[in-house]
């Protein structure tokens, strides 16, 4: 039986919140079926962030925070954005990437340039675009999450 | 334990305790920059060390995976910013090989117009296309310089062609840095044949074959001074795979110094050591080529993954100071091309391989500055220019044009929220000036921040690359451009180097530094 995966750098909240910006932007499609856990999403954006500089883990996680209370202090709901049902979640979504307000447009871009790209570097999604994985290397995310849950 | 004295790589792991070396030339940093320097004196006869910031990677363990790349051989795990309007991200490498081994491999002599503008604007009339024709070839045939080959330029190259060919636009394979290249598609991440010649397949192991020492994890610090000649230089050496013990201190002791850090670090150590700083311009003069990038749907399939990712061009601008060049990515990276959300992008994601992808870069009139924060990283602002904006909005139209030619149907500009469906939306979507913060940018030339020159008291280091201030001291690497060079700057920067070899031997044969075979130095 594997370990939980322990996570370096985000708090069990943050990572609520990761899996529900990648369950948003990756929702189930008609070819790409894998869900964004099964990816490995929030363990290998945890990865990633381990090398990150202090100040780009820092205003991710700045970000996560300023995702998750956005909804209730805007008052499109009232409740946080890991608890909000999807369509909602791309509601919120849009309101940022379509905002006038420099700040949410580039917390929403460095969100998605972590967690999207960590989805779709996964083998099994990305093959199911028709990618294959170059020169057959193992890859290290894997090792190192294996390594650390005893799988 | 490895022998500190012997050829080769020599991780943090293999320095147990603080240690000294004695050497002819050390190197710091194994770019474009430091590697051609230390293998061109290596082979000279001179002993050398190269001291490298980042980790050693063996060619073997380059994975071509876009995400673990990044974070494992790019600076800042990719993260870096230039601040100003926009932000653009400067992706750079930070491994031993330098950038070298995250680029796409795309080599262009210096172009003529631009040596004209340095011969006229900064008074190097040592340089002209002949000049420096010699260095160019010597690089050139090492590398094994050639166009991309029809079996592996892939789809993308195909459809521009095809566009470019209907609009009468000069177009053709990029040269690249390759041998024996199978279109695997992972350049930007590790070439995963190590057909992509950059530094760690190429010059490093031949610096290597010479004698030389190349210390990864190793981080240069301070210059030790005795008047106008440096004496030593103290490194900070990451000790532990995990890099949590404590570091040890490397300290290097040497008769010429070469600095190679990158247009980024370059300036953030000679600032730290106050070397060039007379002149007010280090830091300064900051240009990058700022670039984007299109991506269309087609109905065909362009399994663009598939080819040299930077394997084309459109040169036919290049004189207005824009260059079309290839910039396909992997599904990972490749997801951020478009800019759709949700089930719209994972629908658009399932058509991936109906997906083409291009880019541009400016030849840039703005100018922006590096100075160091104060843990050593590199804070750079850049803003980008009205001038440069208006060149950003003619090559978006320009490729919009070139993708519709071509039979797409849909076209991503990289400016939030905008798809076009015909050239004539793009054209009346795009009927005003763009500001900076509407196009998505990225940048991956850092250039100009130590500019050579004839007068001290404008420029860092002169023609030969040597410092105006310090007697031993060289600067070879993409910051002593004195203007942006408006194509991929690797070729260059390796001829200088070759050229700055030449400078840096014949100094120490007049200092009398001669490394005779069977006479090695104290090397400890």
């Amino acid at each position: 039986m594997p370990h939980p995966y322990p996570y370096k750098v985000l708090s069990a909240s943050e990572v609520r919140v990761v899996h529900a910006l990648a369950e948003t932007c990756c929702p189930p499609g008609q070819i790409i079926k894998t869900t964004p856990a099964g990816a490995l999403v929030a363990e290998r954006v945890d990865w990633f962030l381990e090398a990150a500089p202090v100040e780009g883990r820092t205003a991710f996680r700045f970000a996560l925070l300023a995702l998750e209370w956005s909804p209730v202090f805007r008052l499109l709901a009232l409740s946080r954005f890991s608890r909000l049902p999807p369509e909602k979640r791309e509601v919120q979504l849009k309101s940022w990437s379509g905002s006038r307000v420099w700040l949410w447009r580039n917390l929403l871009k460095l969100l998605m340039a972590l967690v999207v790209p960590a989805y779709y570097a996964d083998d099994q999604v990305s093959g199911q675009t028709g990618f294959t994985p170059p020169g057959g290397r193992p890859s290290r995310f894997l090792a190192a999450w294996k390594e650390r849950t005893g799988s | 334990m490895k022998e500190l004295t012997s050829a080769g790589f020599f991780e943090g792991k293999d320095i147990s305790q603080d240690t000294r070396l004695r050497t002819e030339v050390c190197v710091i940093g194994s770019g474009a920059g430091g590697a051609v320097a230390a293998a061109e004196l290596a082979a000279l006869g001179h002993d050398v060390v190269v001291i490298e910031e980042g980790p050693y990677f063996p060619p073997e363990y380059l994975n071509g995976r876009d995400y673990e790349t990044m974070r494992d051989l790019y600076r800042e795990a990719g993260m870096t910013v230039a601040i100003g309007k926009p932000g653009i991200p400067v992706p750079a490498g930070k491994c031993v090989g330098g950038t070298t081994v995250i680029n796409s491999g795309t080599c262009f002599r210096l172009p003529a117009r631009t040596i004209e503008k340095w011969r006229r604007d900064h008074g190097l009339r040592d340089f002209s296309e002949e000049s420096l024709a010699p260095y160019f070839q010597k690089v050139e045939e090492k590398l094994g310089v050639s166009p991309v080959t029809p079996e592996t330029e892939g789809g993308v190259a195909r459809i521009i062609r095809r566009g470019a060919d209907k609009l009468g636009y000069s177009h053709h394979p990029l040269q690249r840095n390759a041998k024996g290249c199978e279109g695997r598609g992972t350049c930007a991440f590790g070439c995963t044949k190590s057909a992509k010649q950059s530094m760690l397949v190429s010059y490093l192991p031949e610096a290597i074959g010479h004698g030389a020492r190349i210390f990864a994890d190793s981080r240069a610090e301070r210059l030790l001074l005795s008047g106008n000649r440096v004496f030593a230089l103290e490194a900070r050496v990451k000790h532990g795979a995990d890099g949590h013990r404590p570091p040890r201190r490397l300290e290097v002791r040497a008769d010429a110094f070469i600095l190679a850090g990158g247009a980024m670090m370059t300036p953030v150590f000679l600032q730290k050591n106050r070397i060039g700083v007379r002149s007010g311009q280090v830091g300064k003069n900051l240009t990058i080529h700022p670039a984007s990038k299109l991506a269309a749907f087609f109905d065909e399939d362009v399994y663009g993954w598939k080819g040299v990712p930077q394997g084309y061009c459109i040169d036919h601008f290049r004189d207005e100071g824009l260059m079309f060049e290839g910039a396909f990515l992997p599904p990972g990276l490749g997801s951020m091309a478009l800019a759709s959300l949700g089930a719209e992008h994972k629908a658009q994601m399932e058509r991936y391989k109906n997906l083409a992808v291009f880019g541009f870069m400016v030849s840039d009139s703005s100018t922006g500055s590096i100075r160091p924060y104060r843990d050593g990283r590199a804070a750079i602002r850049y803003d980008v220019n009205a001038r440069d904006m208006d060149l950003f909005r003619r090559g978006i139209l320009i490729l919009t044009e070139v993708f519709f030619a071509a039979g797409a149907k849909e076209v991503y500009p990289p400016i939030h929220n905008m798809t076009f469906r015909s050239m004539d939306e793009a054209r009346s979507l795009l009927n005003h000036p763009l500001r900076p913060d509407d196009v998505e940018m990225l940048s991956f030339h850092p250039l100009g921040t130590a500019r050579m020159g004839l007068d001290p008291r404008s420029s860092v280091v002169d023609p030969q690359l040597k410092s105006h201030e310090v007697e031993n001291f060289y600067v070879v690497d993409g910051s002593i451009f004195p203007t942006s060079l408006g194509v991929n700057p690797q070729l260059t920067i390796m001829a200088f180097a070759t050229r700055a070899a030449e400078a840096v031997n014949t100094y120490l044969r007049q200092l009398g530094s001669v490394y005779k075979a069977g006479e090695k130095l104290a090397k400890s």
